[in-house]
C-alpha cells in the first residue's frame, strides 16, 4: 500500500501548525488502518529514518510512534513489534530522536498485553529496559522528557517487573538512578510509583532480600522527601497537592517493609518534631505502615511506636493545631491497635495497659468530656481506651467478633462493643474493684462509641437507617445492664424491658468509690445516648423510654446502684436527673417521651410516698437517734425528682427559646423571681444525718426546679404540659395528704412545683380554678380534721405554697377569708411546724401582694395573730394588736408589750422554740446599740436541749425571714423590731449547719429587705413599691452590720468543719455563704476579709454545679473574689490554691444561665495572671484556652467582650 | 526621622452606645457581632507614628465595618490619613492581629483599605490579606513588638 503524501509532509515540515500536522497525521493513521502496515511505514520512510539531519530522524520517528498509538493494529505480528521495540530501544541513543524513541517505547509498553499476538513480549522489554539502563540518564533530562521516561520505567516495572527480575535486570537500581534528586511534583508522583511497583513485584518473586540489601539507598530516597513540603504554585494545571503526593510518599513508605529498621526511628524523630506538619504526617505514616506491614515486620519496633503516640497523646496541646495533632495520635492509636488486633496480637495494648504514665488518661478522658470543645480530643483518647477494652474482653476470655474497621458498618462496630460489654461472664471470680474498674472501662468505651457516632461523618444517614436502630436496641439494654450492675447470666433484654430493678450485689457495696464512679459514668453515657443525632421516629424509641426508666429509677433509688455514702447518692441522683433531662430534651420532637417521662416521675413519687408510709406515720419522731431510712431516702428522692422535673422543662423548652422571647414574660417573671420562688424554696428540703448520728434536717433554699421551669414556662407547648403536671401534682398531693401524712417533704415540694407550674397559667382559667380550689380544699381539710396536725400540715402546706407562689391576679377573689382561714390554722394546730411555717409564708405573701387598700382591720388582726405564732414562746396581747394596722407605726405592738417572761405556749408544741429570755432592753433603738442583744452576742456553745436540733427550725427561721421582709416592705417597721431580736435570738442558738443555713436563708431576707428600705422601687416584683428614706437607715443598721456578725460568727465553723467531725458544708451552705459575701457591706468585708475569703475558692467549686446557686449572689461572689485580688492579705488568702481557685472560676465561666456569671468569672480569671505567678497558672493554660474559644463566641455581648480581655491577659 | 504626617487631623472620640442598649435581655438570645463591638475591638489601637488611636485619626470608622455573624464573614476597611502612608500595611496588619486575637476563629477576616485610600491600595490589601505573609510577618520579633505596642492603645 502506498504512503500517503501526508507522511512525508509531516516528516519534511515540522514547522506547519498543529492543526496541520494532527491532519496529516490522521491521514496516515488512516491508511494504516486501512492496511498499511507499520513495517511498510518503515519502509517508505527509511530514508528519513536513517536521514543525516537529526530532527528528520526525529519526526519519522515520532510519526511511527504516533501511528503505533492512533492504529495498534499496524503491528502485524510479535516478530513486528520485536522489531519496533529494537528500533526504538536503539533510537533512544539517538539524541534528537530520543523524545520520539520514548514516546514509541511509552506506546509499545502501554500496549502489551492489550493485543495478543502483536505486543512485546518479556525480551523485548528486556531490549527496552537494557536500553533504558545504559542509555538514558534521566535526571539529567528536563522535565517533559522525565515524566515519559519515568512513565516507561513504571510500565516496566507493572507489566515485566516480575519477568525482568528473573532475567535478571536490576530493577531496583534503574529506579535509583532514575529518580534521583527529583523534584518536579509530576515526576515525583511517578518515582514514588515506581518505588511502590519496586515493593510489589519484589514481594511478589519473594526477592524481599535484594530490597533489605538496597535498604539503605531506598531509604535515602525515602527519607530526603519525608515530610513532604510542597506548595502548588497558583496556576498550576497539574492538580497535585501537597496532601496527594504526602498520601504517595506514605504509601509508598508502607510498600517496602523492607525499610522499617530505618523508617520507623525516622517517623518517630519527625514525631517529636517542633513543626505541626511533621507530626501529622508522621502520625499518618505510622497508621499506613502498621496496616500494611504487620507484627512480624513491627515486632522489633512496636515498643518506640508505642513510646512515640503515647508522648504525643498524653502532650498538653496548647492550642486548636496542637489539638488536631493529638486527635491524629488517638486515631492513629486506635487504627494501630485495630490492625494489630486483626493479626490477633495486641501488644501494643500491653504496652498501653504496661505504661504507668497512662495511668492518668482515665481521668483526662473524663476531664475531657466536660467540656464539648474538646469532644474530638475525647473521641481520639478514648479510642485508646477502647483499646484497652478490648484487651480487658480478651483477658477475661470473650470471644469477640474479628474487629471492624473503625468505618466499618455500625451495627457491626456496636455488636462488637456489646460483646466487650459481656466481661466479665459468669464464672468470673474477680474482685470487685477489678470488676468495677473494669465496667468503668468499658462504660467509657461505650461513651466512645455513642461520641464517635454523633460526630463521624454520615451520622445523619444513620437516622433512617434501619440496622443502626436495631443495633442500638440492644445496646442500650446492654448498656442499662452493665450501668446498673446487672447480674451477666440474668442479661436478657426482657429484663429491662419488665422493669427489673437491678440491686447491688455484695461485691459492689465493698468498692464504693469506683461503684459511684461506674453509675455516675453510666448516666452521663445515657444522656449522650439520649442526644443520639436520631430524631425520633426510626430510633428505637422503647429503647429510649427503657433508658429512662432505668434512669427514673436511679433517681429514686441511688442507694440501689452504689451503696455508697449520701453524697455520693446525692451525686448520681442528681447525675440521673440531669441525664433523664436531657432524654427529655433529646425527645423533644415526642410528646409520648415527655409525657412518659412525667408519668415516671409523678409515679415515682407516688412510689416513694408508698414506700415511706410502710414506715408508719411518725415514725420519723419516734427515734431520736436516727431517722427512718425511708423518710430519709424519700426526702432526698422528692428532691432529685424535682429538680429533674424542673431541669426536663428547660431542656424541652431549650429549642424553642426563640418562642420564648416572642411573650410578654418579663414582668410574670420579675414577680416569680422576687415573690414566688423563694417562697418556694421554703419547701425544698432534704434530710441527711447529722454529725452525731442524730437526725438533723438541712434546709435547702433550692428554688432550682422553679427557676429551670420558669425558663420553660413560655414555650406553649410546654406550657400545656406544665398545666398537665401541675393539675395531676396537685390531685396527688390532696390526695397524698390524706394518705401519706408523714410525707411533708415530698407534698410540700410537689406543690410548690405545682403551685409554681400554676403560676405560670395565669391566663388559663382552668387552671387557676383548680389552684384556688385546691387552696380552699386543703383549707377546708385542715378545719374537717380539727386542725389536728396529722391530718393538717400537709394540707396547710399545701395551701401556703399556692397561696405564695400564685401571683396576684390568681389569688382567690376573697383574700381576707383566706388570710383568716390559714391564720387561724396557724394558731390553732398542735405543732409548731410545718404548718405554721406554711401559713406564714401565705400570709407573708399575701401582705406583700395585697394592694395597700386592701389591708384593713380584719387582715391585720389576723397577721397580728400569725406573728407571733412563729415564736411560740413569745406570745402577744391580741388585744393590743388586732385594733393595730401594720401599716401604722404607732397602732403596733411596742416591744415593751411583748413578755417574755410569761412564755407560754399556745398549744402543745412536740419541737418547742426555746427562745431564750431577751433582756429587757429589748425595745432598743438603733441608737441604743449596747443594750442590743446583737451588739452584745457572743458565740457560745450550743444548749443540750439543741443537739436534736431539726430542719423545722431552720425553716421557720426561714419563714419568720418572710414575714420580716413582707412588714418591711410595707414600711410596718414596729412589728418588725421585736421579731427581729427573736429572730436574732433564735440565730445564736443554732450550733450546726441547718441552722446556720436557716441563718444564711434569713440572711437572704435580709438583702431583700434591705433593698426594700432603699430609696428605689423593686422593679420586676409587680408591686413597684417606693418606700421612704427613713426606713434606709434604720434597715442598713440592724441589718446590714449587726446580724451580718451573727451569722458570720454561726456559719464560720461550720464552714471549718471537715469529715468526722460535722458534716461537711453542702451546696446549700455555700449558696449561703455567697450570699452572705454579697450583702457584706465594705467596712464589714474588710474586718470579715480574713475570715471568709479561705473559703471562696472552695465556695466557687462547690457553687458551679450547685443548684441552690443563684446569679445575683454568684455574681457577688465573683467581684468579691476579683476585689480581693488587690488587697495583699485577700491574695494570698485566695492564691493558696490556686488550683481550687481557677478551677472554681472557670467552671462558673462557663455557667450557661447566667451571662453576668460568665462575665464576672471571666473578669476574675482576667485578674489571675497579674497575681498569681505563671508557674501556677500553666497546668491550666489549655482549659483556658479551651474556655476563652467558647467565649470569645458567647451569645452575650458583655462575655465575649470579657474574653476577650481574659485571653490578652493569658497570652 | 520626618513624619510622613507630621499634622494629623484629630478628631473627637465618640460616644457609642452602650452594651445595655443593644443587650438583649433573654439569656438564651444571641447577641450578635456587631459593627460598633468589632469597633470597640479596634478603635483604641495607637497608630504607629502618633500616639493618637484610630479612632482619634479617623483612620477607622463604624460605618466601614461590614460582618455577618451568620455567614462568619467580616471585612474590616480602614482610611490611612495621607494617600502615600507608608505604615498602611502596619495599620492594617494590626487591626488584623487584633481581631485574631479577639474574635471567634470562624470569622474570616477581610482587611482592606478604603477605596482610593492609599496610592498603593492594591498591594497593600494583597498584603494584608495573604495569610501566609501575614504568618511570616508574625514571625518577625521586632514587628510583632511594633504590633504589640500598638494594640496596647495609647498611653494616657
Amino acid at each position: 500500500m502506498e504512503l500517503p503524501l501526508e507522511a512525508s509532509q509531516f516528516v519534511l515540515d515540522g514547522q506547519a501548525n498543529p492543526g496541520t500536522l494532527a491532519y496529516r497525521l490522521q491521514k496516515v493513521a488512516e491508511a494504516a488502518r486501512s492496511g498499511l502496515s507499520l513495517l511498510d511505514l518503515v519502509r517508505n520512510l527509511r530514508d528519513y529514518l536513517i536521514a543525516e539531519e537529526g530532527e528528520t530522524r526525529a519526526r519519522a520517528t515520532l510519526l511511527l510512534a504516533k501511528v503505533l498509538e492512533e492504529v495498534p493494529s499496524s503491528l502485524t505480528g510479535q516478530t513486528d513489534a520485536s522489531h519496533v521495540a529494537a528500533f526504538f530501544a536503539a533510537r533512544l541513543s539517538d539524541w534528537p530522536s530520543f523524545a520520539a524513541a520514548i514516546h514509541g517505547c511509552e506506546t509499545l509498553l502501554r500496549q502489551a498485553g492489550q493485543t495478543s499476538g502483536r505486543s512485546i513480549a518479556t525480551a523485548d522489554a528486556k531490549v527496552i529496559a537494557t536500553a533504558f539502563t545504559d542509555e538514558v540518564e534521566v535526571p539529567g533530562l528536563a522535565v517533559a522528557l522525565r515524566q515519559p521516561a519515568l512513565r516507561v520505567l513504571q510500565l516496566l516495572l507493572e507489566k515485566f517487573g516480575t519477568s525482568l527480575l528473573k532475567e535478571g535486570v536490576n530493577l531496583i537500581g534503574m529506579v535509583i538512578a532514575a529518580t534521583d534528586a527529583e523534584k518536579d511534583p509530576r515526576c515525583l508522583m511517578l518515582a514514588f510509583s515506581c518505588f511502590k511497583l519496586l515493593g510489589t513485584v519484589y514481594a511478589g518473586a519473594g526477592c524481599q532480600s535484594h530490597l533489605q540489601e538496597a535498604s539503605d539507598d531506598l531509604f535515602d530516597f525515602v527519607a530526603c522527601y519525608f515530610p513532604l513540603t510542597f506548595t502548588p504554585p497558583p496556576d498550576a494545571a497539574h492538580n497535585i497537592t501537597r496532601e496527594s503526593m504526602a498520601s504517595e510518599l506514605e504509601a509508598t513508605i508502607a510498600a517496602l517493609p523492607s525499610l522499617a529498621e530505618h523508617v520507623i526511628p525516622l517517623l518517630l524523630e519527625k514525631l517529636a518534631s517542633s513543626v505541626r506538619q511533621s507530626r501529622a504526617d508522621s502520625l499518618s505514616a505510622v497508621k499506613i505502615c502498621v496496616a500494611a506491614w504487620g507484627i512480624e515486620v513491627l515486632d522489633p519496633q512496636l515498643s518506640a511506636v508505642w513510646r512515640g503516640l503515647r508522648n504525643v497523646l498524653l502532650s498538653h496541646p496548647d492550642c486548636d493545631e496542637d489539638q488536631e495533632v493529638v486527635v491524629k495520635a488517638g486515631e492513629c492509636l486506635r487504627d494501630c491497635v485495630t490492625s494489630l488486633a486483626g493479626q490477633d496480637n495486641l501488644e501494643l495494648v500491653d504496652l498501653a495497659l504496661e505504661d504507668s504514665s497512662c495511668q492518668s488518661l482515665p481521668m483526662r478522658i473524663q476531664e475531657a468530656a466536660s467540656g464539648d470543645s474538646e469532644a474530638a480530643f475525647h473521641v481520639s483518647s478514648a479510642a485508646f481506651m477502647l483499646g484497652m477494652g478490648e484487651r480487658a474482653a480478651a483477658s477475661a476470655n470473650t470471644s469477640f467478633p474479628p474487629l471492624q474497621p473503625w468505618h466499618a458498618p455500625r451495627h457491626q462496630m456496636v455488636k462488637f462493643r456489646m460483646t466487650a460489654l459481656s466481661l466479665p461472664r459468669g464464672g468470673q471470680q474477680w474482685p470487685s474493684e477489678q470488676l468495677n474498674h473494669q465496667r468503668l472501662l468499658t462504660i467509657q468505651c461505650l461513651q466512645t462509641v455513642v461520641r464517635c457516632i454523633k460526630t463521624s461523618p454520615g451520622s445523619e444517614h444513620a437516622a433512617t437507617d434501619p440496622s443502626v436502630a436495631e443495633a442500638l436496641s440492644p445496646f442500650c439494654s446492654r448498656m442499662l445492664q452493665v450501668g446498673a450492675h446487672e447480674d451477666s447470666t440474668e442479661s436478657d433484654e426482657n429484663s429491662i424491658g419488665s422493669g427489673h430493678r437491678p440491686t447491688a450485689s455484695k461485691a459492689d457495696s465493698t468498692s464504693e468509690g469506683v461503684g459511684s464512679q461506674v453509675a455516675t459514668a453510666h448516666i452521663k453515657l445515657m444522656s449522650s445516648l439520649a442526644s443520639f443525632p436520631f430524631d425520633s421516629a426510626p430510633l428505637d424509641m422503647m429503647g429510649l423510654l427503657r433508658a429512662a426508666r432505668q434512669l427514673s429509677l436511679h433517681v429514686t433509688d441511688p442507694q440501689g446502684i452504689t451503696g455508697d455514702a449520701a453524697s455520693d447518692q446525692e451525686g448520681v441522683s442528681a447525675a440521673a436527673a440531669q441525664g433523664l433531662a436531657s432524654m427529655a430534651g433529646a425527645g423533644k420532637s415526642s410528646t409520648l417521651m415527655l409525657a412518659w417521662v412525667v408519668e415516671q416521675f409523678v409515679s415515682s413519687l407516688r412510689q416513694c410516698s408508698h414506700s415511706c408510709s410502710k414506715n408508719g406515720p411518725g415514725s420519723q419522731q419516734t427515734s431520736a437517734e436516727e431517722p427512718p431510712a425511708g423518710t430519709r431516702s424519700s426526702s432526698q428522692q422528692a428532691s432529685a425528682i424535682l429538680r429533674a422535673l424542673g431541669a426536663m422543662a428547660t431542656e424541652a423548652a431549650g429549642p424553642r427559646s426563640s418562642e420564648l422571647r416572642q411573650l410578654p414574660l418579663e414582668p410574670l417573671l420579675g414577680t416569680l423571681a422576687g415573690d414566688v420562688i423563694p417562697a418556694c424554696s421554703t419547701g425544698a428540703r432534704s434530710q441527711r444525718p447529722g454529725p452525731t448520728g442524730t437526725a438533723a434536717k438541712t434546709q435547702t433554699p433550692d428554688g432550682s426546679a422553679m427557676v429551670l421551669a420558669e425558663e420553660a414556662a413560655g414555650a406553649e407547648k410546654t406550657q400545656k404540659l406544665l398545666q398537665q403536671v401541675a393539675s395531676d401534682l396537685m390531685a396527688f398531693a390532696l390526695q397524698e395528704s390524706q394518705a401519706a401524712r408523714t410525707m411533708h417533704d415530698v407534698i410540700l415540694q410537689a406543690l410548690a412545683w405545682a403551685a409554681h407550674a400554676a403560676s405560670f397559667s395565669c391566663g388559663q382559667p382552668s387552671v387557676v380554678e383548680q389552684a384556688a380550689s385546691t387552696i380552699m380544699q386543703a383549707v377546708d381539710g385542715c378545719r374537717s380534721a380539727g386542725y389536728s396536725s396529722k391530718h393538717a400540715e400537709p394540707a396547710v402546706a399545701v395551701a401556703g405554697c399556692v397561696v405564695a407562689a400564685c401571683p396576684p391576679s390568681v389569688l382567690p377573689g376573697d383574700c381576707r377569708e383566706l388570710v383568716q382561714q390559714l391564720t387561724a390554722l396557724a394558731v390553732h394546730v398542735d405543732q409548731a411546724s410545718l404548718a405554721s411555717q406554711a401559713a406564714n409564708v401565705a400570709a407573708a405573701s399575701i401582705l406583700a401582694k395585697l394592694p395597700p387598700g386592701a389591708i384593713d382591720s380584719t387582715v391585720s388582726a389576723a397577721l397580728a395573730q400569725l406573728l407571733p405564732a412563729q415564736p411560740s414562746t413569745v406570745p402577744v396581747d391580741d388585744s393590743s394588736i388586732s385594733s393595730a394596722s401594720p401599716m401604722e407605726t404607732d397602732g403596733v405592738p411596742s416591744p415593751a408589750q411583748v413578755d417574755t417572761s410569761s412564755a407560754a405556749p399556745r398549744a402543745p408544741t412536740a419541737v418547742p422554740l426555746a427562745i431564750q429570755p431577751l433582756p429587757s432592753s429589748a425595745d432598743s433603738t438603733p441608737q441604743d446599740q449596747a443594750a442590743d442583744p446583737l451588739q452584745s452576742y457572743t458565740p457560745q456553745a450550743a444548749p443540750a436541749c439543741f443537739h436534736d436540733f431539726t430542719g423545722i427550725k431552720a425553716q421557720q427561721l426561714h419563714c419568720l425571714g418572710w414575714v420580716l421582709r413582707a412588714l418591711a416592705m410595707r414600711g410596718a417597721q414596729s412589728m418588725y423590731q421585736p421579731l427581729l431580736r427573736q429572730y436574732a435570738q433564735l440565730l445564736r442558738q443554732l450550733p450546726s449547719e441547718p441552722g446556720a443555713v436557716g441563718a444564711a436563708a434569713g440572711m437572704l431576707e435580709t438583702c431583700f429587705s434591705s433593698q426594700g428600705f432603699d430609696h428605689r422601687s423593686m422593679p420586676g416584683r409587680g408591686l413597684h413599691l417606693t418606700l421612704g428614706p427613713s426606713n434606709h437607715v434604720q434597715g442598713r443598721l440592724l441589718w446590714q452590720q449587726r446580724l451580718l456578725t451573727v451569722v458570720l460568727d454561726e456559719l464560720h465553723p461550720v464552714l471549718q468543719a471537715g469529715p468526722g467531725s460535722q458534716p461537711q458544708a453542702g451546696g446549700a451552705l455555700w449558696a449561703a455563704y455567697a450570699r452572705l459575701m454579697g450583702a457584706l457591706p465594705d467596712a464589714l468585708a474588710a474586718r470579715e476579709q480574713p475570715r471568709l475569703l479561705p473559703f471562696l475558692p472552695t465556695c466557687l467549686l462547690r457553687l458551679a454545679d450547685a443548684v441552690p446557686a443563684d446569679a445575683p449572689s454568684l455574681v457577688a461572689l465573683l467581684n468579691s473574689c476579683a476585689a480581693s485580688f488587690h488587697s495583699p492579705t485577700g491574695l494570698a488568702l485566695l492564691t493558696s490554691e490556686p488550683g481550687t481557685l481557677i478551677s472554681g472560676l472557670m467552671q462558673l465561666a462557663a455557667f450557661r444561665p447566667a451571662a453576668s456569671v460568665r462575665s464576672a468569672a471571666l473578669h476574675a480569671l482576667a485578674l489571675l495572671p497579674g497575681h498569681v505567678s505563671w508557674e501556677a497558672l500553666h497546668s491550666s493554660k489549655a482549659a483556658m484556652a479551651a474556655l476563652l474559644r467558647n467565649a470569645l463566641d458567647d451569645i452575650k455581648r458583655p462575655v465575649r467582650q470579657q474574653a476577650a480581655v481574659t485571653k490578652l491577659a493569658w497570652t | 526621622m520626618d513624619l510622613i504626617n507630621p499634622e494629623p487631623i484629630i478628631h473627637e472620640r465618640k460616644n457609642l452606645k452602650s452594651n445595655t442598649d443593644r443587650t438583649t435581655t433573654s439569656e438564651d438570645q444571641r447577641d450578635a457581632i456587631d459593627p460598633l463591638e468589632i469597633f470597640e475591638h479596634i478603635r483604641d489601637i495607637t497608630d504607629p507614628e502618633h500616639p493618637y488611636s484610630l479612632e482619634q485619626l479617623n483612620v477607622v470608622s463604624e460605618d466601614l465595618i461590614d460582618i455577618s455573624d451568620d455567614k462568619s464573614s467580616l471585612r474590616v476597611q480602614f482610611t490611612p490619613t495621607v494617600q502615600h502612608c507608608s505604615m498602611a500595611t502596619l495599620i492594617g496588619l494590626c487591626i488584623r492581629v487584633k481581631l485574631m486575637r479577639v474574635l471567634p476563629s470562624r470569622f474570616k477576616v477581610d482587611i482592606l483599605i478604603t477605596p482610593g485610600g492609599h496610592s498603593t491600595e492594591e498591594a497593600v490589601n494583597k498584603q494584608l490579606n495573604d495569610k501566609e505573609r501575614v504568618a511570616a510577618a508574625l514571625e518577625n520579633p521586632s514587628l510583632v513588638q511594633m504590633v504589640n505596642n500598638s494594640l496596647q492603645g495609647p498611653k494616657p
